[in-house]
């Protein structure tokens, strides 16, 4: 007797036939928003605190744990009695950056973290350098 | 001699040494913090804490004198026991804030509570907060990070002897402090951040400039005087961040001046030389018209300074000095302050004989100055008034630059390859930590090219000079090591 797999091509034809009267995959982009999963890690912001301070404290924890160096921070010394030390400049090359959420992983302050802002436009690779001013309002 | 027994392994011991100088003497480790090899041994931190036959409990090494047949334990259940219950009463007050202090990376309090604690603290009440403020002109103070070890206190006691440094308070209140009005501000006042194992005392000149473990270090020796400190250069994005001593028993035992210490920022000054004017080759066809005349300063290195006597001789050109003398001779304990305030002037003596001054009159004048506090002392500038031709390498922009037809930018001490004689006669290398600015060639590298030999390294040029030179026969770099060595004849 041949086998001819019968059950099989059914269960085949079901898959096919749900596809058709289903929910669409492809997306109309850019007409529609694409919404990324909760956790999806795209460019980096530095969060600040109730009085709108930066809550970065420059201990180098994301540089430290960055595989990609990327991070490239300037520490100086804090105007404000609560801490010791602030950066004075925060630049992240995202053109080096692997987007892999070390660093916020590592930050011991909470004060990095990567947002799910995936749209990145930028005309020369200096503007894809962000400073701290730009990483703070975001 | 009394023999003791060190981990079942028999060992002979000097006479009235102690257990911890006797594990370390034989490779036993054992952590500290109050003992230091240069002080006086203090037995306040019970870190060093070891199981000894004499005695049921443990106790404190660095304290106790090793007696014949004494069987001394470092490792195991009871003693690493012993030595976490003593980091937990430090971490106790000690705040958890390695992520900002300056000392994370080379800080023992750190490593050992890596190695012998849990990382949970069973400690429920308020910590105590000390003061944080600047002790002196370069030393700041995180009073809560304070272990009040009372290193830093007897360093000033018995080394610098100026005891600027006192412990205030009792109990979990100690901490180092000075009194109202006396700040530390001594010559050798940094030693005590180096002597500092937690990040309590902090170099006001190194306050958040570098996380050390993305620092180079790099072994090289001091070349702001005569004494020729060995240090280790630390150095970040091409900046030399702060410079701490070697051991070296021969030259600076363990410590090292601040003024040597702080002599680094000429380095990225703006003045800095950074263009050349003209090529070696010009400078040699100009020589060999005649009446030429050399001005060398005692800042180069061996191999220039050999270089340079061969290239008088081709030009039969005198050579006159350039030297910096300031200050008096001032001892520290083991560190002697020379107030010879260059590196290599024992060398000079020894190739040239007795330094001569500038040489007056001549035609053609080729001035070879790396001192850096140093521009253009009146004797020289007459004599390149009267010269028609001048040629000049220098660290910095200045007078005499102006005037020169031929330019040729010295590279600073810590940007090349060499040697340095020191005060005693003893031979020691300095390498290069960061690299010069673009276009500033090594000075043994257009010192060749004016000679027309074959470009060889430093430590080609030192070969050859070992040969000839009777005060360094017999030695070569891997002899130099990173100690140096004792020259020839001395």
């Amino acid at each position: 007797m041949t086998n001819y797999n019968i059950g099989s091509l059914f269960k085949g034809m079901f898959r096919t036939f749900q596809h058709l009267v289903g929910k669409k995959a492809t997306l109309e982009y850019p007409e529609e928003k694409y919404i990324p999963r909760k956790g999806y890690r795209g460019e980096h912001r530095l969060k600040k605190d109730e009085q709108g301070r930066m809550k970065c404290v420059a201990c180098f924890m994301c540089a430290t744990a960055c595989p990609a160096e990327c991070i490239r921070i300037v520490a100086g010394p804090s105007p404000w009695p609560d801490r010791d030390k602030i950066p004075v400049s925060f630049e992240i090359d995202l053109l080096k950056c692997i987007y892999c959420g070390m660093c916020e992983e590592a930050c011991p302050c909470d004060a990095i973290e990567l947002t799910p802002t995936f749209t990145q436009i930028a005309t020369t690779r200096e503007e894809k350098i962000y400073d701290l001013q730009k990483l703070m309002n975001r | 001699m009394p023999k003791i027994k060190l981990n079942g392994k028999e060992v002979e011991v000097a006479p009235g040494k102690t257990v911890l100088q006797a594990c370390v003497d034989n490779g036993a480790f054992v952590p500290h913090y109050c003992w230091h090899p240069g002080l006086s041994p203090a037995g306040n931190c019970r870190m060093c804490l070891v199981k000894v036959s004499n005695s049921r409990k443990l106790e404190a090494s660095c304290m106790y004198p090793c007696s014949d047949n004494l069987e001394v334990t470092t490792e195991g259940p009871e003693v690493a026991k012993g030595r976490q219950d003593v980091l937990e009463f430090m971490l106790i007050n000690h705040p958890l804030d390695c992520p900002i202090c300056d000392k994370a990376g080379e800080c023992d309090l750190q490593d050992y509570t890596y190695a012998y604690r849990g990382g949970v603290s069973r400690f429920r009440d308020k910590k105590v907060i000390k003061h944080t403020k600047d002790l002196g002109p370069n030393v700041r103070i995180w009073g809560s990070r304070c272990i009040a070890c009372t290193r830093c206190v007897r360093f000033c006691e018995e080394v610098a002897g100026t005891g600027e440094l006192c412990l205030v308070n009792r109990g979990d209140h100690s901490v180092v402090d000075v009194f109202p009005t006396i700040p530390i501000d001594n010559p050798v006042s940094l030693n005590v951040v180096d002597l500092c194992p937690v990040g309590a005392l902090i170099d006001r000149n190194f306050l958040y400039q570098a996380r050390v473990w993305f620092a180079r270090e790099t072994e090289s020796v001091c070349a702001s005087c005569a004494r020729g400190c060995n240090v280790k250069i630390t150095a970040l994005d091409n900046r030399i961040k702060r410079m701490v001593p070697r051991v070296n028993a021969d030259v600076n035992t363990w410590w090292m001046c601040d003024e040597g210490r702080l002599n680094t920022r000429y380095l990225a000054d703006d003045r800095r030389l950074t263009a050349s004017k003209g090529s070696a080759r010009d400078l040699d066809a100009a020589a060999r018209k005649g009446n030429f005349g050399i001005v060398l300063s005692t800042y180069q290195t061996i191999e220039e300074m050999w270089l340079v006597k061969r290239l008088a001789e081709a030009w039969k050109a005198p050579v006159g000095f350039l030297t910096l003398t300031r200050g008096e001779r001032k001892k520290f304990g083991g560190l002697v302050i020379e107030p010879d305030k260059t590196p290599n002037r024992r060398f000079a003596e020894k190739l040239f004989g007795e330094l001569k001054p500038v040489p007056a009159g001549c035609k053609g004048l080729f001035v070879l100055n790396g001192i850096p506090e140093l521009e253009g002392p009146p004797e020289l500038m007459a004599a390149a008034n009267g010269a028609e031709f001048l040629a000049v390498s220098d660290l910095r922009k200045g007078p005499l630059v102006e005037k020169a037809q031929v330019v040729l930018p010295a590279c600073a001490w810590a940007e090349k390859d060499g040697t340095f004689m020191n005060v005693d006669g003893r031979v020691q290398r300095i390498r290069k930590a960061i690299e010069p600015p673009a276009a500033v060639r090594a000075e043994v590298a257009w010192l060749q090219e004016a000679l027309g030999t074959e470009p060889l390294s430093a430590e080609g040029v030192f070969l050859q000079a070992a040969k000839e030179v009777p005060a360094l026969a017999g030695l070569d770099y891997g002899k130099l090591g990173n100690q140096g060595a004792a020259s020839n004849g001395h």
